[in-house]
């Protein structure tokens, strides 16, 4: 079992890499930004709450070897994403990974959805996983390669009861990964979807969704995932040692779509 | 590199090919090696050279459709190294026919070695991975397991069976702490996959999105990613290392 504090694997190719992680002021993007970190990445911390953005960018420069600075970034609005790009390459000169993971949840079926719901949920998981993709191909295309994890989920693979936004959002980043990884590919951008199951940091929980107990039953391995083992998945797919996957639907689920 | 360290892995098929990458990968990253094949003398030597980069290694005679072959392995495995924690179920053939043309004696050999040999390998290894409380099973699949090809009848065949067996592995011992994945290879430039230039690669080419060929190396890393602690919550899904291919 993988150890919460020690690092399981080293990666020496994603030193100095500059890399990207929306939505990582908590959650599992924070725990992506920390592992990046101690692969000694720069990583920008781009999130909608400033304050615990800034505190964790604080926390994981202080540990190192890499370092961290927060920006500011709604991921729906196209402005935000040149800004951000724009304060990126004029600090660190480079991008060279994207981790989509910024996302809403919402547990309305189809007749309790809104309008305002599913559009908010849209502009959110696939619109800006497609804005952040189109901010930062010029700046891979300009260095010969890079690497995009957007992060789907289960949910985008198998229906469920209500989720009707949520669930369609998810596969829209689903097909928004192949499409990309197709466009990209003959450019050596690779783009690849990492699809957690039940994952322990309240996303589903906090949403007025089922209770913990009734996710850990329906899931084969008996137990939700811990953040750090999907961040060791996006670490893999940022790294080269993959550099011949693109378009790969990664699950990360503890069986949950083998049954 | 320390990934597999104080980890015992059986690789089948390993004297050449995907599986000396893997045997090279996985001696890399500090796991203890029984290296099996039909090929006595490239396995041998191969065992040799990793044995002189400090490798605890040991190759062994082995035709993965011979259910005896397999008690022998497992015995010699646990004798040599006290236990198993991953089987890496990489021996495979190659079949050329169509559906018309492939006949019944080409079908059972083909599906005698990829089918019944990584159940073979899966029976005799979970008892050893149950001992252990738990393990992983990495099956070489292929994109041909997963989609339709032209001709090449029983290899996809046996591809798709493979996928499969692998989800009904991964639901069955998910109890026992026993992970079990596929890892579906595109056009790798082995011997199995023919010449850089040959009629069937370049099409394979034509249809892959990165227009290259795949390195044994690059299905290593994916095979030593599933057999480690890092995909501990990954099972019964399929890793495709393929370029893109499946993408499209
Ligand atoms: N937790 C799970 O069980 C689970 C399962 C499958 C998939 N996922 C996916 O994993 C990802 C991370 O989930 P989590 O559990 O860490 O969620 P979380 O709610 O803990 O964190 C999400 C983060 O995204 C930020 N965010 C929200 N809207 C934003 C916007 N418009 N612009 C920028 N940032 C924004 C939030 O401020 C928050 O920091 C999401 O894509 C989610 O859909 C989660
Ligand atoms: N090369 C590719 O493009 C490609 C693509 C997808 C999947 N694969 C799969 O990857 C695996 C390895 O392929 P490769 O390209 O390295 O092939 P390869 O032919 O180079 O090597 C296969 C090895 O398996 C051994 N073998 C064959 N039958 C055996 C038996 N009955 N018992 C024990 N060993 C036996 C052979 O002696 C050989 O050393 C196979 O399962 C293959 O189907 C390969």
């Amino acid at each position: 079992m993988a150890d919460t504090d020690t690092l399981a694997a080293t990666y020496p190719c994603l030193a100095d890499k500059v890399v990207i992680v929306t939505g990582a002021a908590q959650g599992m993007g924070a725990m992506h930004a920390r592992r990046f970190v101690q692969q000694g990445s720069r990583v920008v911390i781009a999130d909608i709450q400033d304050a615990p953005g800034q505190a964790l960018a604080g926390d994981l420069t202080a540990c190192g070897p890499g370092e961290a600075m927060f920006c500011h970034l709604d991921v729906a609005s196209a402005a935000d994403w040149q800004d951000l790009v724009a304060g990126v390459t004029a600090r660190w000169g480079r991008i060279d990974v994207l981790v989509n993971n910024a996302a809403v949840m919402a547990i309305a079926g189809i007749e309790d959805e809104t309008e305002a719901g599913w559009d908010r949920i849209m502009s959110i998981n696939p619109k800006g996983s497609w804005l952040g993709i189109r901010a930062v191909i010029p700046e891979m295309r300009r260095l010969g390669g890079g690497s995009i994890i957007n992060i789907g989920s289960i949910a985008g693979f198998v229906g469920s009861e209500g989720h009707v936004g949520y669930q369609t959002s998810k596969g829209a980043v689903r097909m928004l990964t192949k499409n990309a990884a197709m466009h990209y590919a003959p450019e050596n951008i690779r783009v690849n979807l990492v699809a957690p199951g039940i994952v322990d940091t309240g996303f589903a929980v906090e949403a007025g969704d089922h209770s913990d107990d009734e996710y850990i039953k329906l899931t084969p391995l008996g137990r939700l995932a811990r953040p750090e083992e999907i961040s060791a998945a996006v670490l893999f797919l940022a790294s080269s040692q993959s550099s011949f996957i693109t378009g790969l639907d990664m699950p990360v689920d503890g069986g949950f779509l083998a049954q | 590199m320390t990934r597999l360290t104080s980890k015992t892995a059986i690789i089948t098929g390993a004297a050449q090919g995907i599986g000396a990458a893997i045997a090279r990968a996985f001696a890399a990253e500090g796991a203890a090696l029984v290296l099996t094949d039909l090929q006595d003398s490239a396995g041998e030597a191969l065992a040799a050279d990793l044995s002189a980069t400090g490798a605890r290694v040991l190759f062994l005679h082995h035709d993965v459709a011979c259910a005896a072959d397999w008690e022998t392995i497992i015995a010699r495995t646990q004798e040599a190294f006290g236990g198993i924690d991953i089987l890496v179920n990489n021996a495979g053939i190659g079949a050329l026919e169509g559906l018309e043309t492939e006949t019944e004696d080409g079908w059972q050999r083909i599906v005698a070695v990829n089918q019944t040999g990584t159940w073979l390998g899966m029976r005799a290894a979970i008892p050893a991975l149950r001992t252990r409380g738990g393990g992983a099973i990495v099956n070489l699949c292929s994109i041909m397991g997963l989609t339709g090809d032209d001709g090449h009848f029983a290899y996809n065949a046996t591809k798709g069976a493979i996928r499969t067996m692998t989800r009904n592995a991964a639901v069955s011992y998910v109890g026992d702490g026993i992970r079990a994945n596929t890892v579906c290879p595109g056009m790798i430039l082995t011997e199995m996959a023919g010449e850089e230039d040959d009629e069937t690669t370049m099409d394979f080419l034509n249809l892959t999105p990165m227009r290259r060929h795949g390195r044994p190396e690059e299905v290593a890393m994916g095979v030593v990613f599933l057999a480690s602690d890092e995909a501990s919550f990954i099972t019964g899904t399929d890793l495709v290392i393929d370029g893109g291919y499946l993408a499209r």
